[in-house]
């Protein structure tokens, strides 16, 4: 336990001393503020255009981070041969990966935690009624980026380049939102083989509307500590399905 | 396994495969190795490029795994991680973290390495006063020159105190001083007990230091020669390296 | 270094991996079918070509919510300009587009009851095109039929195209106590209040308007209030 708190800890200040990091947290910080421009055109909806804007910039800056963190994160250490002096050392391979994996989210979490303030901040400012949906659904957004980040760490350990790495993690984050509507086609499908394969695809990619309060919290529904109990179910699930994936890549993986 | 043997290979052999378009290459990294080092021992493992010097290394370290054969570190697999708390390994090129002093780098390896957080920072300055960098340990990594990267990745080997060393090709690039106080190093810490296993181009400094050496030729193994073999004859060592690489077919001279 | 798949498979601990992987995707499979979580109904249906690549991108994106309120944006943008469409017999049809921008809106985000509302209110009471106005609170029920509101707004263009004013202004009265009435309908009560002589009341609802988010109608209000004032004897302090 002692070294993957370890493993945590140097994996977040390599993040947080990574000038990319900031200039991915200022950029973010820009397009919220950039929110209170449509927010001035869109009439009585200002204050919900803000709202949803800024949570949407937020998510999809830390699905950037989590994107290009996940996949450099052990490429990275590979190619500079620094992973030599930790495999090196009385550290299970499984630690390794789970301390990275651990301290990238650490780090993206406090990045979106930056990004939640200054919103919060713009929000107050423009007159704002304090209510639950801005702070729920920030532990949502975070299931979609665990899920995310573990899944293009599998992919930067299957595939030999990282560009191909981001390209299969952002078409499963896209096909991810599109489960409804892939699975809707293979209703509809009058080809039996292909419907069957549309159903068995889906099976593996992630469902993000399990996690999508931020986009779904006015629609009627369950209370959202239940949504929150069954997609946080999901997202641990999903991960570690991920993360024992890239574990058997990993304990295999000669250097 | 011989409860003296602290390292073990039996039969060991490394082929590297790679599949490119239906077609499979075979590499031969390292074919039939077995010898075995006994503990208080200084071992070099010496041969040309691409002899299988670092294969080796790399098999006893668990970087790579083996085709075939069994190696034995203290009686246990090189895939089993609690067992590297017993070895202290310095590359070639010793790469760390650019943006974490050297401070911060040997407290970070201490406690990956188990060492309980009261001892560490004691450890860390014993490590870092043998390799003589008390001075430069709070500058980040960056600015370290090759000799002081060399010194921390020393530093980094002894800081848990392990009983097995391995030094993959600790002497390339030293100077003289350098040289000398390498040397020195190696004789200190076998004379605190502990074994060393090293692979080297350097046969002169083997020959100083080495109880034995084995000679690596095309991945094999070809020559293991014992002190007694080179002791009181300048030179001997390395006519016996010659002559094993021209008969083993690793070199012509002309 | 290479990707050895006999090495991979052979390997007892690799095995256990691969199984629990299998295992832990089957598991939230399950989770994910059996989930109450709200979803969207699919988007299956481009209404508007020349936005198909930016609905369907922001589709993907999980942006629906976000990409109801930017086409929303889009339609007022329609709306601040003027607009009009000839046809074959040389009418002209002012903002012929407003019923398709509403109906792209709802097909990003059907549960975005006040676009609903303030398209059915800009079609009814501006345009003067009540079928148009009730066919898009129709699909509004349709998605979500638990929403009363459509059916009060509803009611309120059957009446005003019946010319009930007295029962069009009674279903608005319940109308504008909601948070989330239009300032467009706040703004139309007003006038009919002020069209009738009823000025008071007509003052107070403008008053009401003030606060709005929407600073056009913040204008208008002012206007009206300054009007009141002035030419109507109505005393505001």
């Amino acid at each position: 336990m002692a070294s993957v708190l370890s493993i945590i800890h140097y994996t977040f200040i390599q993040q947080s001393r990574n000038h990319l990091y900031m200039v991915v947290i200022l950029f973010g910080l820009t397009m919220i503020a950039a929110s209170l421009l449509f927010g001035a055109v869109a009439g009585d909806q200002e204050i919900e255009v803000i709202l949803d804007l800024g949570l949407a910039v937020t998510e999809l800056f830390g699905l950037i981070m989590a994107i290009f963190g996940a996949v450099t994160l052990i490429l990275e250490e590979i190619e500079s041969k620094t992973i030599y002096l930790l495999l090196t050392r009385p550290l299970p391979r499984s630690h390794y990966l789970i301390g990275r994996f651990f301290g990238l989210l650490l780090s993206i979490f406090v990045s979106m935690l930056f990004m939640g303030v200054f919103h919060l901040i713009l929000l107050f400012v423009k007159g704002w009624t304090l209510s639950a949906t801005f702070f729920v659904s920030f532990p949502f957004m975070i299931l979609k980026i665990s899920v995310i980040t573990a899944l293009a760490l599998f992919f930067s350990l299957f595939s030999t380049s990282s560009v191909s790495s981001i390209v299969f993690t952002v078409l499963f984050w896209l096909l991810g939102h599109f489960g409804t509507e892939l699975s809707f086609l293979a209703n509809k499908s009058k080809n039996a083989i292909s419907a069957l394969g549309t159903k068995a695809f889906l099976f593996l990619i992630p469902d993000m509307s399990v996690m999508n309060y931020r986009d779904v919290f006015t629609l009627a529904g369950p209370h959202w500590t239940q949504q929150f109990l069954w997609g946080s179910s999901y997202a641990f699930l999903y991960c570690l399905a991920c993360l024992f994936l890239a574990l058997a890549l990993f304990s295999r993986k000669e250097f | 396994m011989n409860s003296e043997n602290i390292l073990e290979l039996d039969k060991t052999a490394k082929i590297y495969r790679r599949s490119h378009l239906g077609k499979t290459k075979e590499t031969r990294g390292a074919l039939d190795i077995t010898f075995s080092i006994q503990k208080g021992e200084v071992f070099g493992l010496l041969g040309l490029n691409g002899a299988g010097k670092t294969t080796i290394i790399k098999l006893v370290l668990g970087l790579i795994f083996p085709t075939s054969g069994r190696i034995q570190v203290m009686g246990k697999s090189p895939e089993d991680p609690l067992n590297k708390k017993q070895i202290g390994y310095l590359p070639e090129v010793p790469y760390f973290y650019k943006f974490l002093t050297a401070r911060e780098v040997l407290s970070f390896y201490g406690r990956i390495s188990g060492l309980p957080s009261h001892a560490l920072p004691n450890r860390i300055e014993d490590a870092l006063r043998i390799v003589r960098m008390q001075d430069h340990s709070n500058r980040p990594m960056r600015e370290y020159s090759k000799g002081m990267l060399q010194r921390i990745g020393l530093a980094q080997a002894i800081l848990h105190d392990p009983p097995l060393m391995l030094f993959d090709e600790p002497v390339t690039g030293l100077d003289p001083m350098g040289l000398k106080e390498m040397r020195d190093l190696l004789v200190s810490l076998n004379k605190n007990g502990k074994t060393i296993f090293f692979s080297s181009h350097s046969i002169s400094e083997a020959e100083k230091v080495c109880h034995r050496v084995g000679i690596m030729v095309k991945g094999r193994l070809e020559k293991i020669v014992s002190k007694n073999e080179w002791e009181g004859q300048t030179g001997s060592l390395e006519k016996i390296f010659v002559d094993t690489i021209t008969s083993k077919g690793g070199i012509s001279v002309g | 270094m290479p990707f050895n798949q006999k090495a991979f498979f052979s390997s007892r601990k690799t095995n256990i991996y691969l199984g629990l992987t299998f295992l832990f995707i089957f598991f939230s499979r399950i989770v994910s079918v059996y989930s109450p979580s709200s979803r969207f109904p699919p988007f299956h249906k481009i209404l508007m070509k020349e936005y198909a690549s930016l609905d369907t991108s922001l589709v993907l994106m999980g942006l629906r919510r976000v990409g109801g309120e930017l086409s929303f944006i889009q339609y007022l943008q329609y709306l601040s300009a003027p607009q009009k469409e000839i046809n074959e017999k040389g009418n002209t049809k002012p903002y012929p587009r407003l019923l398709v921008l509403s109906k792209r809106t709802g097909s990003l985000n059907p549960y975005y009851h006040y676009s609903y509302l303030f398209g059915a209110g800009v079609l009814a009471f501006t345009m003067n095109r009540h079928s148009e106005a009730i066919d898009l609170l129709a699909e509004g029920i349709r998605w979500d039929p638990s929403f009363w509101r459509y059916r009060l707004y509803a009611g309120a263009i059957a009446f005003r195209e019946k010319k009930e004013t007295h029962k069009v202004i009674e279903l608005l009265e319940s109308a504008i106590t909601y948070p989330d009435c239009p300032s467009m309908i706040k703004n139309i009560l007003a006038g009919i209040y002020k069209k009738q002589g009823r000025y008071l009341r007509a003052a107070e609802i403008y008053i009401q308007l003030l606060n709005s988010r929407d600073k056009n109608y913040i204008i208008k209000a002012t206007q009206n209030l300054h009007d009141l004032e002035k030419n109507h004897g109505i005393i505001l302090q």
